[in-house]
């Protein structure tokens, strides 16, 4: 896994939020803030109370951050993540880009007629001892039910806008946006039948371990709540779980090539 | 699949068509692909790892740090006694645990206590290592103020800053050096017990080193009534089988992560130890001898002491019978005269010699006496070896300078025993122990500083010891027959702990008090070196 950096994150959020970016080199940002984010991020609610009740348009932070050690001497507020900072930046991002309707943008002469696909990046968490996750990006076309994998890595070469282009039209789905996701699910459940159980085995054996060795230990007391209190805990640590999250997802609309993608 | 609990997002779908139908909360393709891509690249992607490592690729994390690291957060919750071996990395896995949880965005305010001697340390090593920027204590301050704050246990438990830390909820409190815990009577211990915590890590190297019962207390500060109560505790296991003990071991397992030396590929660097054996000049013999019989009516323990003073240094021996007579009595006031018109010492004149041997490498020197670090730095100064004294009472600040002055300027550092806790020296190879403490507890500690996480090269370890002195019982018994250097910590303790042995030290000093004669406590201590060894040799055996 090639290691995620930090200060590329941060211009590629700043960028997506119309920020002004005054500099922007190594491990050293220099931005303006838009109100919006300012108000996000920036936690001071009596700025703009003051602001907005004397009338006048207020100025967004402009905030320097720093991501390398070395460009300490600078002045800037340090940040990486596990830090507030980008704590309340992901928090942002989480709650602000869950949702989307995009439609590709083609040069067409004559009418052209894009498809719904509805696509989501959902994370699967197989949860026992341990935990690993799986982030898994899915589509289904809402016309023919065709499905579409990696779905977010075949857009990313496509050219998308809010807007549709002109000569372009959409039809309406055939299959409903929900009985869309609920064949996603089907398909993810289906998915995990060829899995390796092993983790899901090891941590039961775990927990049956753990469970027999609370019972001994409980055995000359009498404090049987207490006991089956811990044993509550130790099944809902070891019992092994699969959750899905959906981290985001939404509508596309797309020409019939998407049709012929190998899945 | 069966035994399985699946659970779907049952929120996603209807908030996507509220949004659809409103045209509402939908973003801009650049920010859903950068969500996507920070959730990818941040997904616990094997079972052994944590998300935090792909954000710290410029430290290599030695396995057992990881593996330690995910055991408190996924087995423990958060709540376990980090109990490696003396430098092993600790601190390392304390500071991977907190980092993780930061990430999480589970944990926003910490508490980390530590010896005054180390908040620079962590702070610096905390940034430096995982870019966590901390706070330590000053005055005009509030304890609110700063999300994660480092400081000592002695400045924390004091008021007025121990009602007010109190009043805080913490979500992660960190002490290190936690065996000044044990004890469930002291201020410290009732201090740390009372802080509101969410999660705990209490981090030492001696987690048994007296008894069970105070394992007993540390676990209980994790996870008070896991292992009963008090009372029932002691007698349910103080007096326990070995299937007994053996379940109890199984039970510290889930609130304990404790690495030995010996399962990790630390064991690479290696130990040399040299034991360079002296005679005392004739004048010294002479002064020894009249020293013996002069004190030969005290108690045993002071008389031992005195003669391991004269083992160190004229002037530690000189100064502690000056202050302890006062009065000048004719007898003592000779010996006085006599060890104060004695040449400089044997041992002093050998350092010097093996100093000059050993070309530019940088040693650490430890001596348990004041008054021979004093006279050693002046000593080695006359022979143009430059020579910094490190010392227990010095303030935080003062110590983390004298720890960079020896890196950058200085060719040795002569540390009291006291001084030895809590400072790091892997830059450093050599290791002098000028004279040797009875509880080789105190041994660990002092070649821990050098050899641990972090050292590159070997470790070479020289012991002086005087002939025919009190010293050659001492490396004899406790230093030749049970190969304390060879062995590694954690045995001997488990082994002073089947022995019912308190306290090594307290053991050897009884011994000798309550034998009438050198040779009766020579036999005795024989005696238990004989066991311990016994007891070593079946270990290696069965395990």
């Amino acid at each position: 896994m090639t290691a995620f950096k930090v200060d590329q994150f941060l211009r590629a959020f700043f960028q997506a939020n119309d920020c002004i970016i005054y500099e922007h080199h190594d491990g050293f940002i220099d931005v303006r803030l838009t109100e919006k984010l300012d108000r996000a991020i920036m936690n001071r609610p009596f700025y703009w109370h003051y602001v907005k009740q004397t009338g006048r348009q207020g100025e967004p932070f402009r905030l320097k951050l720093i991501t390398n050690i070395d460009n300490e001497a600078k002045d800037g507020e340090w940040i990486h993540v596990g830090t507030p900072r980008m704590n309340e930046i992901v928090g942002y991002l989480e709650e602000n880009s869950r949702f989307i309707q995009q439609f590709e943008q083609i040069h067409a002469a004559k009418q052209t007629m894009l498809q719904p696909w509805l696509v989501v990046n959902v994370m699967i968490t197989f949860k026992g001892r341990q935990m690993r996750q799986e982030l898994k990006s899915i589509g289904v076309n809402l016309i023919n039910g065709l499905f579409l994998l990696n779905a977010m890595e075949n857009l990313e070469k496509t050219k998308l806008s809010s807007f549709i282009k002109e000569n372009c039209f959409t039809i309406s789905p055939i299959i409903s946006v929900t009985s869309g996701f609920l064949r996603i699910e089907r398909k993810l459940i289906d998915d995990l039948v060829d899995m390796d159980e092993h983790w899901a085995i090891e941590s039961i054996r775990q927990m049956k371990d753990e469970l027999l060795l609370l019972y001994h230990f409980y055995d000359a007391e009498n404090d049987r709540g207490k006991m089956m209190k811990e044993a509550l805990e130790i099944v809902e640590r070891l019992m092994p779980k699969i959750e899905f999250h959906v981290i985001n997802g939404g509508l596309f609309y797309l020409s019939e090539s998407w049709n012929r993608m190998k899945v | 699949m069966s035994n399985i609990i699946l659970k779907k997002d049952e929120r996603f779908i209807s908030e996507l068509n509220d949004a659809l139908k409103n045209h509402q909360s939908l973003t801009n393709w650049e920010s859903f692909s950068l969500l996507y891509d920070y959730k990818k690249n941040t997904a616990v992607k094997s079972f052994k790892e944590l998300q935090s490592l792909a954000f710290l690729p410029h430290v290599s994390f030695l396995p057992h740090q990881v593996e330690a690291a995910e055991r408190v957060i996924n087995e423990m919750n958060g709540r376990a006694i980090l109990a490696d071996e003396v430098g092993l990395g600790k601190t390392i896995e304390a500071g991977l645990i907190l980092k993780e949880y930061l990430f999480r965005n589970l944990v926003k305010k910490v508490l980390i206590l530590v010896p005054s001697s180390l908040v620079n340390q962590w702070i610096k090593e905390l940034h430096e290592k995982f870019y966590i920027k901390t706070a330590s204590y000053r005055k005009n301050y509030r304890w609110q103020d700063h999300p994660i704050i480092v400081t000592s246990l002695d400045l924390a438990k004091r008021p007025p800053h121990r009602e007010e830390i109190l009043n805080i909820e913490y979500d992660l409190v960190i002490v290190d050096e936690a065996h000044r815990l044990k004890n469930k009577d002291t201020l410290n211990y009732k201090f740390v017990r009372a802080l509101k915590k969410k999660y705990c890590l209490l981090l030492t190297a001696t987690p048994i080193q007296n008894n069970m019962l105070e394992l007993f207390n540390l676990v209980s500060i994790i996870k008070p009534g896991f292992l009963g109560n008090y009372a029932s505790f002691k007698q349910r296991y103080m007096k326990a089988d070995r299937k007994k003990k053996e379940q109890l071991h199984q039970l510290i397992q889930h609130v304990m992560v404790r690495n030995r030396r010996k399962d990790t590929n630390l064991d690479d660097v290696k130990r040399n130890i040299t034991t360079i054996w002296l005679e005392f000049s004739k004048e010294e013999k002479a002064v020894y001898d009249k020293l013996a019989t002069v004190i030969r009516h005290m108690p045993a323990f002071s008389k031992l002491t005195y003669l391991k003073e004269l083992c160190s240094s004229r002037e530690a021996c000189y100064l502690s019978l000056q202050k302890n007579f006062p009065d000048n009595e004719t007898e003592i006031k000779e010996i006085m005269d006599a060890i104060a018109a004695l040449p400089h010492h044997t041992k002093a004149k050998k350092l010097v010699e093996l100093l000059e041997s050993l070309g530019d490498e940088k040693v650490i020197v430890f001596t348990q006496y004041r008054a021979t670090q004093y006279y050693l730095q002046w000593y080695l100064m006359q022979h143009d070896i430059s020579a910094i004294s490190f010392s227990g009472g010095m303030k935080r600040g003062k110590k983390d300078w004298i720890q960079q002055l020896f890196k950058d300027h200085y060719r040795v550092l002569i540390a009291t025993e006291a001084g030895g806790e809590g400072i790091n020296l892997q830059f450093c190879s050599h290791m002098v122990n000028y004279d040797l403490p009875w509880n080789p507890m105190h041994i660990e500690q002092r070649i821990g500083r050098i050899h641990r996480y972090g050292q590159k090269n070997d470790v070479t370890i020289y012991n002086l010891a005087i002939k025919n002195t009190l010293e050659e019982h001492v490396i004899s018994l406790l230093y030749q027959k049970i190969d304390i250097f060879e062995k590694v910590i954690g045995e001997l303790d488990d082994i002073l702990e089947r022995l019912n042995i308190r306290d090594f030290e307290r053991e050897m000093r009884s011994i000798i008090e309550k034998s009438n004669s050198e040779g009766e406590a020579r036999i005795k201590l024989g005696n238990l070196f004989s066991i311990v060894e016994d007891l070593y040799r079946n270990e290696g055996v069965n395990g």
